[in-house]
């Protein structure tokens, strides 16, 4: 019973991380919408909960993702599951204090590692798989908006962690817990 | 040192994601996407009308006065449509007429598939739209998209069975031949940038662009007739040093604002 109630709260939690992902990008205006939402609630699951198994539950966020995506099928999801695996790894085994810096630090470098790996990701399907040889990029604007979607997603992480603190600071100072595998 | 939890973890999450990567390339998954679509899509949708709503709030918010001035404008520009029209129908009039006698046959019939919007991508990045009509419905890759009685506003980029991902004209990897509507009726390439920027480059520098000119494609590319509006010139850029000169667009719809669009098959 225990199980079946555990697995209802992650479909709920993954369907309301992407139907939030998709209300923030088509309601909210440039450049206020360059949110990477489901990257910022994978990542805060895996510093609440401190298991590397959370990140399983960014398979099927990534497959639900691209359903509406245009990028060629496996870029966006690659490029989360990627770039979530890389800073688990640096949040369990190097930054392992998750202060607020660490967090913040942990989703600005998190972004840009997932929008990196996107680019990557889908030039290479694009010119490799699909044989499309016409590679129209601009690096500039690219980095711009990257820059954008960095800071709004730092400034989310940065909001979730004071609300956080400030519910659980009664139950538990230390809220974030510390990895028993790491003891 | 990484735990033997995590290593495990890793390894069974990098299988997963390559079989469900090959599979989903394959089409393998589509089983499970179109249930999942038909399932999501009524908020989808429910979600796309409300950014349209919203989408004038913000214009408001933002500037009541180029808001409110934009409105009067329209007013007398439907004041003065009644006479345009009128002209409009006498040139076409003598326009068949020349035609004719010239012995010219006009291929005139544009089929087309009307496709509502259901959404936007995933992806803030990338300026691409979702349509509800895919391979299904006879739609190919790179066909032109229109709104109204002739704007472009995209081409189709990939497809699935039950759905078509439309790339803008302001996405930041949309190029589209293009002729500028002045009197040397000058070529170009319509590029679209990362905010909402339209431009038009590679025009020659010896020729005149004026704001205010009209911008359709040029017919240079196979799947876009000539003539599918795509813009007015808003300002022009013509520096000393620059081989070329520019022209920033204001596009001709409101793309924010799509809800029924056309995907041109066959012209």
């Amino acid at each position: 019973m225990k199980r079946l109630l555990k697995i209802i709260f992650y479909i709920i939690f993954i369907l309301a991380v992407f139907l939030a992902h998709l209300s923030f990008i088509n309601c909210l205006p440039h450049p206020f919408h360059n949110i990477n939402l489901p990257f910022l609630a994978i990542l805060w699951f895996v510093i609440l909960t401190a298991e590397s198994r959370s990140l399983y539950l960014a398979l099927p966020l990534a497959f639900v993702l691209e359903l509406y995506a245009s990028a060629p099928f496996g870029a966006n999801s690659g490029a989360l599951i990627f770039s979530l695996g890389i800073i688990t790894w640096f949040l369990l085994n190097i930054f392992t204090n998750r202060s607020f810096y660490i967090v913040i630090l942990s989703s600005f470098l998190g972004t840009l590692l997932y929008r990196l790996l996107h680019v990557a990701f889908t030039l290479f399907a694009d010119f490799f798989v699909a044989l499309n040889q016409t590679l129209f990029f601009s690096w500039g604007d690219f980095m711009v908006e990257t820059l954008w979607e960095m800071l709004f997603t730092s400034v989310l992480a940065a909001i979730f962690y004071i609300i956080t603190y400030l519910s659980f600071r009664g139950l538990n100072p230390k809220y974030i817990k510390i990895d028993k595998n790491q003891l | 040192m990484p735990s033997r939890f995590l290593k495990s973890t890793y390894f069974y999450l990098g299988a997963i994601f390559i079989i469900l990567l090959v599979l989903g390339s394959v089409g393998g998954l589509s089983f499970l996407q179109r249930p999942l679509r038909f399932i999501l899509s009524p908020f989808v949708i429910s979600i796309n009308e409300l950014s349209v709503k919203t989408a004038d709030g913000y214009r408001l918010f933002k500037n009541q006065r180029e808001f409110f001035d934009a409105f009067q404008k329209c007013q007398e520009d439907s004041q003065n449509k009644n006479v345009v029209e009128a002209e409009l129908k006498i040139l076409q009039e003598e326009n068949v007429e020349l035609k004719k006698q010239a012995g010219f046959f006009e291929k005139n019939n544009l089929a087309r598939v009307i496709a509502r919007v259901i959404g936007k991508n995933m992806d803030s990045t990338e300026k691409t739209i979702v349509i509800d009509k895919g391979a299904e419905a006879g739609l190919k890759e790179n066909q032109a998209v229109i709104a109204g009685g002739g704007i472009l506003v995209g081409k189709i980029s990939s497809l699935q069975p039950d759905i078509a991902m439309v790339r803008l004209v302001n996405d930041n990897r949309s190029k589209i031949a293009a002729t500028v509507l002045n009197k040397d009726k000058s070529l170009g390439v319509v590029e679209g940038g990362y905010g909402l920027s339209v431009r038009m480059s590679f025009i020659p520098r010896n020729e005149a662009v004026s704001v205010g000119d009209q911008i359709v494609t040029s017919g240079l590319e196979k799947e876009f007739p000539r003539g599918l509006l795509i813009g007015t010139v808003a300002a022009v850029e013509n520096e000393a040093y620059q081989p070329f000169q520019e022209a920033v667009l204001a596009p001709a719809v409101d793309i924010s604002k799509l809800i029924l669009v056309s995907v041109l098959v066959s012209f």
